[in-house]
């Protein structure tokens, strides 16, 4: 064929796609940089002065920000490693021949395809102190004896938002890690049973090994999710109480919107921006990987 | 006896995960067809006594008195923004798609790293400067706004699962079909297309689901009628101070449903779509 042909018809393939995010996506991203650099509060007159680099200094010596740090931290660190362990768990049970197999795995998936606006309302229902499904359970089991305010209290509100999460995304760790373990090669388990090796031997030396790649994309896909979390805990708390529950998205809304300082609010949402960046360079480095090893 | 214990220890274990995933679930849609006055009671009444419709009513035709029911057109506008979206980024991720599977050409690399990007910005950052951008354009509230959003955010989505499905059919079937006399569209859009069409499918429920479900940027963009989705209407079953729980649940069903219907046919692709190709299902 025709090489130059094929360089025209590429272009003409591709750039519909790229018109259209650049248009929508890196032209707002570049004007949000800008905002960031200006004192403009919403609906007010004379504000949108440039300020240089103020609301990041701002940014440094605010302590919510590194509240809003801090949870992301907690948030990630106990929901990413209940998701893989459950979600490894039911992968490697599903990866069975059991009757409704398929059925099976259909039910543990949906809660992941509704929407999570959705589930923080529902769960927020659930959480209710005084007619939630979850502490009527309790009661029911004489676990508790008075109600637990969930959502209200500061200590507790996080932990309803990781519960949330394991619920919602457990269900993607096991779908990964299934497909990984569908992937792998037979021989080396052939191998292993011939040398005798215990199940649990095998599934230490062998399979965690071979499954080591899809579980580090599955793991930076999910840090990357809670990274730009927003729908349930808006939903839930909207941050509170105290901020106790803010994360970057919802504090990046309070800022933006709620209180109006918009220009601070870019400046924030340029640095969730940055961290999702540096995520998805690590998560893109992974992806290569494993497409060479294939 | 050893091989039935475990038989029996693996219906255990998985009853407890299926009814972790279920109950939540299952809750919401029993509390959609309760009385109102049994859910807002203590002791709770586990099972519904008196099962009723009148949720249901309440979600898509407004309460007695109200002028209008508000949800039914949120529920509208979600399916127009996601249908538009859908048939728009399918156009515009296909051809790219294809480009990327079968062409050779310098920054493919960079530009895939540009697509993951898109999918990956927060999306209540991206909502704040495109508030101001479509203030200047006039498309502030609106569902061509909106959909315009979704289309941008799932033509990168299309394009590498569509690229997944055109890599799975061998290049000679294009070699072959120029042999034959077709050009380079002719072959794309007369022969290697309607092989594709389960991928075709599957990836165009998978973005009305992700338009469908899609909470920060409506939230942010949408402020009246004229535009606004169910997911961030059903906020206004809460009111300030009095919560319809009734109606909540009943809503939430109904957005729900399309999740139901759809996941058993597509799980096979969804993990090749979320992990941005990298993993086959």
């Amino acid at each position: 064929m025709n090489k130059r042909l094929d360089k025209n018809i590429t272009l003409f393939f591709i750039s519909p796609a790229f018109i259209i995010v650049f248009l929508i996506v890196f032209f707002p991203l570049a004007l949000s940089l800008y905002f960031s650099f200006t004192d403009y509060v919403l609906l007010e007159k004379d504000t949108g002065k440039l300020i240089g680099l103020n609301n990041y200094f701002n940014l440094i010596n605010d302590q919510i920000f590194y509240r809003v740090l801090l949870n992301t931290v907690i948030i990630m660190s106990i929901a990413i490693n209940v998701e893989f362990l459950l979600g490894l768990g039911l992968a490697v049970l599903v990866n069975r021949n059991f009757k409704g197999q398929k059925l099976y795995r259909t039910i543990i998936l949906t809660p992941m395809m509704i929407s999570p606006a959705v589930v923080g309302l529902n769960f927020k229902f659930l959480f209710n102190d005084l007619f939630g499904l979850f502490n009527n359970l309790l009661f029911l089991f004489r676990l508790i004896d008075k109600p637990i305010a969930w959502l209200i209290d500061p200590a507790l509100a996080i932990f309803s938002i990781i519960i949330t999460d394991i619920w919602q995304y457990t269900p993607f760790m096991m779908l990964i890690l299934y497909a990984g373990l569908q992937a792998l090669p037979r021989e080396p388990y052939e191998a292993a049973l011939v040398d005798g090796a215990s199940s649990w031997q095998i599934f230490t030396k062998i399979t965690i090994p071979l499954l080591r790649p899809v579980i580090l994309i599955a793991l930076t896909i999910r840090s990357l999710d809670i990274a730009r979390l927003f729908d349930i805990i808006m939903i839930m708390t909207g941050g509170g109480p105290a901020h106790r529950t803010e994360v970057m998205g919802t504090y990046v809304f309070r800022l933006a919107i709620q209180d109006r300082m918009f220009g601070y609010g870019n400046a924030m949402a340029y640095i969730s921006i940055l961290i999702t960046i540096a995520f998805v360079a690590y998560l893109f480095k992974q992806l290569k990987a494993t497409k060479l090893e294939r | 006896m050893k091989g039935r214990i475990n038989i029996v220890v693996l219906g255990i274990i998985l009853t407890i995960f299926l009814l972790f995933f279920t109950i939540p679930t299952i809750w919401i849609i029993l509390t959609s067809i309760r009385d109102p006055n049994e859910i807002n009671i203590i002791p709770i009444i586990w099972f519904p006594k008196n099962v009723t419709n009148i949720n249901y009513i309440h979600a898509i035709f407004g309460y007695t008195g109200a002028a209008e029911s508000r949800f039914l057109y949120y529920m509208f506008n979600s399916f127009l923004a996601a249908s538009i979206s859908t048939a728009l980024a399918l156009s515009i991720g296909t051809i790219a798609g294809y480009s990327f599977s079968r062409f050779r050409f310098n920054a493919k690399d960079k530009l895939f790293f540009i697509l993951i990007l898109v999918r990956a910005i927060p999306g209540i950052s991206l909502s704040l400067p495109l508030l101001i951008f479509y203030n200047y354009l006039g498309l502030s509230d609106t569902i061509v706004g909106l959909a315009l959003v979704y289309t941008a955010l799932n033509t990168p989505f299309v394009t590498w699962m569509m690229s997944g499905f055109f890599d799975e059919i061998p290049k000679e079937i294009d070699e072959a079909s120029y042999i034959d006399g077709c050009n380079t569209i002719n072959a794309f859009t007369k022969v290697i297309l309607p092989l594709t069409s389960h991928g075709l499918v599957a990836t165009s429920i998978f973005i009305f689901l992700l338009s469908w479900n899609e909470f920060p940027i409506a939230f942010v963009l949408t402020t009246t009628l004229s535009s606004r989705t169910a997911p961030v209407g059903i906020f206004e079953f809460m009111s300030q101070f009095y919560i319809d729980w009734g109606g909540m649940a009943a809503a939430s069903t109904l957005l729900m449903l399309p999740a139901f219907i759809f996941t058993y046919w597509v799980q096979k692709y969804i993990i090749r779509g979320l992990t941005f190709g990298a993993i086959k299902g």
